[in-house]
């Protein structure tokens, strides 16, 4: 691994980009049907979160993340009835579907992170295939500007700060705007601890990153 | 913070991904990115301008313009090229881009654990094809052929390249196959025995006519491009008389509108023809010129029919019934259009044959502005490229097995040596549309592997094993004519498909694919191909004659009228045995039928269900299909039944009451709603698929065939509206 010198002055420090990173990572993973197969994994993270005060009830956290890792069938039953069909979704995992009035995909919110996307260098690639909003596309797309607003913090200290205020204004114009209400669908219709606890974990890093922008 | 890499596993059974190690790990520095990428060039942007074709089961086929914008569908129009569709569609057209772009599409091909229980998981589509290609392999081996496999295709699109479905099943061997056609088939045999086939007039050509009878039709609703056509006419000074036991939106734009008893249409339609004979209203010369056996009609209609008997069955006085006859008689040209409903019947045929009697004894037949109307084929001579596949050698059985479309269930459940062990469901929603409901789930519930390929979740979905993501008409080319109007309209590609969608055609090359890595030739559907050269593959010389073409790629710039034959029988020359139109069929008198059109006794109510239930066809759907959109739920989102005022007191029922309807059969349970539109003697609920409902109409409709239906279309019709009922309030 690259050694990096962090400046302590730096408002975002390495490691914090680094837990972030992760904790996304982990709910791009989730969304796009992978989940780590080490309970350790989670507790890891867990750890980290937990570190950076993201969390109060981190033993609840750890027993639902725990879980992801030893799979039953009635979790993927329950995730696809929530994000994956083929019955009426029950959380659709698209922002239009949380913005559009009409509850439609590919409709200009979806253009909107196209846009954002693109202003960041980026598109999709199942273009027109898959729909830009699609959460774990989201993801990705923050754990990409976190990525190079870490790989530049040393370097590039301005660059590092242009993709920060991306990050920031990201999750202020796309994810933070629906991610919550889609939290709300999940724990409304979902039957198992799991992705209940998903939902709480993603609530929870939506809210305090956006507190921590505000 | 530990470095550590930790490997993942999937969701998704049989990806790519599962169990690999993707290098998720505890290090920023290993971001991959996946679904997403750097750009390397500029994506396609700007506009662009499609032709489509609405591949629905409706008269009307559209031509549609679609504009896309940024590879994504913005808007669906009419395309003004087609002068029957005028650039105008209709709401469910409208709505395309509801169900291309809905939330609750299909996305995946998923497996069902356990049929019904709503356990899925969602698996590649290698996965996929393995299963089944497995499942196809082992019926084969352990029964010596592939019949226990059924296919169940219709109408939910009838683009040309659709019929590949069909080839996908001759591909792997003989197969057993949902036969027939629950719609129209009495009133195609009517029109066989008479003139040799089905073949209407050009409906643009409906504006010369003087005098117009829509018989048991409701364009407002399910025609709507024939409605303007029609009130054009009425514009010109066309009396436009309806015909039908309901008053419809169509009836009441009428000139007149008769109420006929339902199922007694014939006995109205002999009575006229009685009157005009004893009134020597007829057309001798033609009669003499182009028909057979129009002497022994008339010496039937002088034995057998009054117009006092006519009155007494069909309740229409007989002073109106002289009337009508009188005035169809001496308009010239006078037309007549046959509705699909007023054949559901186990007398359906045999009124159909009645009222073609009253344009052959008047003369109508041949002529612009005139004849009787019920539908055309002349437009559908493609090559059936697709379709056709030659049956690898040595697959077992000596052909298809026909299975009964209209009593599908209960004859799967039936069938034996070999028993039907797998359904392929494509283009369909039986366990809706079919009658029998509940047999149609214990039928499911006995297969071995049920494939559905569908866009939305519904109720067969519910019932299968695998269900496969299908495109929607936006995503993979076509070629789509109508049973109606003569144009003939490409249907391009304009959009990706999404998500992980694939059109059947390419569903069936690659399980073509996967069953010869599996055992060598034991498919022979092609494994790869362009989908718009197998479009380009339907064309023949024929078919460019018809329409003026020198090559398919000229629909391009939009779609083309057919050329000639747009007045059906001009040139006299029938397609029966005998060459005329023929009152006396003997091919009627081969499949059992009486050879002349003569009445047969309507079925009637029974003590214990009184009412009569006709579920006829609903304005915002078409059978299955866009009542589960939302802009269609907005306008309403729930079932009804519609009862005549006099008949909800007599049962205490008012308006929105909770009302049971059932029979021996089944009960369905939905509001009241009051109306005079229907006659006291029935009660109507419109045949649909509500989204996340347990309404089904088809709950309480037995298997009973109509009259007619086998000669054309290998097996009888189903007679929907002879199901009887009884409702109370709950």
């Amino acid at each position: 691994m690259k050694v990096v010198q962090v400046k302590p002055n730096r408002k975002y420090k390495f490691d914090h980009l680094q837990i972030k990173f992760q904790a996304f990572h982990l709910l791009k993973d989730y969304y796009s049907g992978l989940v780590w197969e080490d309970p350790e994994a989670y507790n890891v993270l867990c750890q980290s979160l937990d570190d950076e005060n993201y969390f109060q009830e981190t033993e609840i956290l750890k027993e639902g993340l725990e879980l992801l890792s030893k799979i039953e069938p009635e979790v993927i039953y329950d995730f696809n009835r929530l994000f994956v069909g083929p019955g009426k979704l029950l959380a659709p995992p698209y922002e239009s579907y949380y913005r559009n009035y009409e509850k439609l995909l590919m409709q200009k919110e979806t253009m909107a992170v196209r846009e954002f996307y693109s202003s960041a260098g980026i598109s999709v690639n199942r273009f027109n295939n898959e729909p830009d909003d699609f959460i774990a596309l989201e993801f990705e797309f923050i754990c990409y500007l976190l990525y190079k607003a870490a790989a530049l913090l040393v370097d590039d200290p301005n660059q590092s700060d242009y993709y920060l205020e991306l990050y920031e204004e990201f999750l202020d114009r796309h994810l933070g705007k629906w991610v919550l209400n889609h939290c709300k669908d999940i724990l409304e219709h979902s039957s198992t601890e799991l992705c209940r606890g998903m939902a709480v974990l993603t609530k929870r890093l939506i809210e305090n990153e956006i507190k921590k922008s505000a | 913070m530990k470095q550590k890499v930790f490997s993942r596993r999937s969701f998704i059974k049989g990806s790519t991904a599962a169990g690999a190690a993707l290098g998720v790990s505890g290090s920023i520095f290993n971001f991959m990115f996946t679904g997403l990428k750097p750009v390397e060039a500029a994506e396609e942007t700007g506009k662009k301008v499609f032709q489509n074709a609405c591949p629905r089961n409706c008269y009307d086929t559209c031509s549609i313009l679609s504009t896309v914008e940024n590879g994504v569908l913005t808007k669906v129009e009419g395309n003004p090229k087609n002068s029957f569709t005028r650039g105008r569609l209709c709401a469910k057209g409208n709505s395309y881009t509801r169900s291309v772009y809905s939330p609750d599409r299909i996305k995946y091909p998923m497996r069902q654990k356990g049929r019904g229980t709503g356990n899925w998981e969602r698996i590649s589509w290698d996965e996929a094809y393995t299963e089944i290609a497995e499942n196809i392999l082992r019926i084969k081996k352990e029964y010596g052929s592939t019949l226990p496999i059924c296919l169940n295709k219709y109408s939910g699109n009838f683009d040309i390249l659709h019929y590949g479905i069909e080839g996908m099943m001759s591909s792997i061997g003989n197969t057993s196959r949902a036969t027939g056609t629950p719609c129209w088939p009495a009133g195609i045999d009517s029109q066989t025995f008479d003139m040799g086939t089905i073949y209407n007039n050009d409906p643009e050509d409906l504006v010369n006519s003087k005098y117009l009878i829509l018989w048991g039709v409701n364009p407002a609703w399910t025609s709507v491009h024939s409605m303007y056509i029609i009130q054009e006419a009425q514009r010109r000074g066309c009396k436009i008389v309806a015909i039908d036991p309901i008053l419809t939106q169509t009836a009441v734009k009428a000139d007149l509108y008769i109420q006929v008893k339902t199922s007694t249409d014939g006995a109205l339609a002999l009575g006229m023809a009685r009157y005009i004979v004893d009134n020597e209203l007829y057309d001798r010369q033609w009669l003499e010129n182009n028909s057979l056996g129009y002497k022994e009609f008339i010496e039937y209609l002088r034995d057998n029919i009054t117009l006092e008997w006519a009155a007494d069955k069909t309740g229409i006085s007989k002073e109106l019934i002289e009337t009508l006859a009188r005035e169809y008689a001496t308009a010239k040209p006078a037309n007549i259009w046959i509705g699909y409903g007023m054949q559901r019947h186990t007398n359906g045929g045999q009124n159909v044959r009645a009222i073609d009697a009253l344009a052959a004894l008047t003369g109508n037949i041949g002529k612009s502005g005139g004849g009787a109307q019920y539908a055309q084929l002349e437009t559908w001579g493609f090559n059936y490229h697709a379709m056709t596949q030659d049956k690898p050698a040595g697959s077992g059985g000596s052909g298809d097995r026909a299975i009964n479309i209209n009593n599908f269930p209960a004859e799967v459940l039936a069938a034996s040596d070999p028993p039907i062990k797998m359904l392929w469901i494509a283009c369909r929603n039986p366990i809706s549309q079919d009658p029998e409901a509940s047999v149609s789930r214990k039928a499911f519930e006995a297969m071995g592997l049920v494939v559905t390929a569908d866009l939305f979740m519904n109720q067969t979905v519910e019932m299968s094993d695998i269900v496969l993501p299908v495109t929607t008409l936006f995503e993979s080319p076509g070629v789509n004519v109508s049973y109606w109007h003569y144009w003939l309209a490409l249907n391009e590609q304009a959009i990706n498909p999404m998500y992980e969608a694939k059109n059947d055609v390419q569903i069936a090359m690659e399980l073509s694919k996967k069953l010869n890595e599996l055992e060598p030739n034991s498919s022979t559907y092609p494994t790869s191909g362009d989908q718009l050269d197998w479009v380009g593959k339907e064309f023949n010389s024929n078919i460019y004659d018809q329409f003026g073409l020198s090559d398919w790629q000229e629909l391009k710039n939009g779609p083309v009228k057919a050329k000639k034959g747009l007045i059906a029988w001009e040139d006299g020359k029938f397609r029966t045995p005998s060459g005329k139109y023929e009152f006396w069929s003997e091919e009627a008198g081969k499949f059992g039928h009486f050879p002349l059109p003569a009445y047969l006794e309507e079925l009637k109510p029974t003590k214990e269900y009184p009412l009569r239930c006709i579920s006829p066809h609903w304005k915002l759907n078409i059978h299955s299909q866009f009542q589960n959109l939302d802009w269609m739920e907005a306008i309403n989102s729930k079932p009804f039944i519609e009862l005549h005022p006099d008949t909800a007191k007599s049962y205490g029922i008012n308006d929105k009451d909770s009302v049971k309807m059932y029979n021996d059969l089944g009960y369905i349970i939905v509001p009241a709603k009051i109306t005079t539109s229907v006659p006291p003697e029935i009660v109507v609920v419109y045949e649909a698929w509500y989204k996340d409902k347990n309404f089904n109409v088809n709950f309480t409709v037995k298997a009973i065939p109509s009259d007619m239906g086998r000669k054309a279309t290998g097996m009888p019709g189903l007679a929907f509206h002879d199901n009887f009922v009884n409702i109370t309030k709950v």
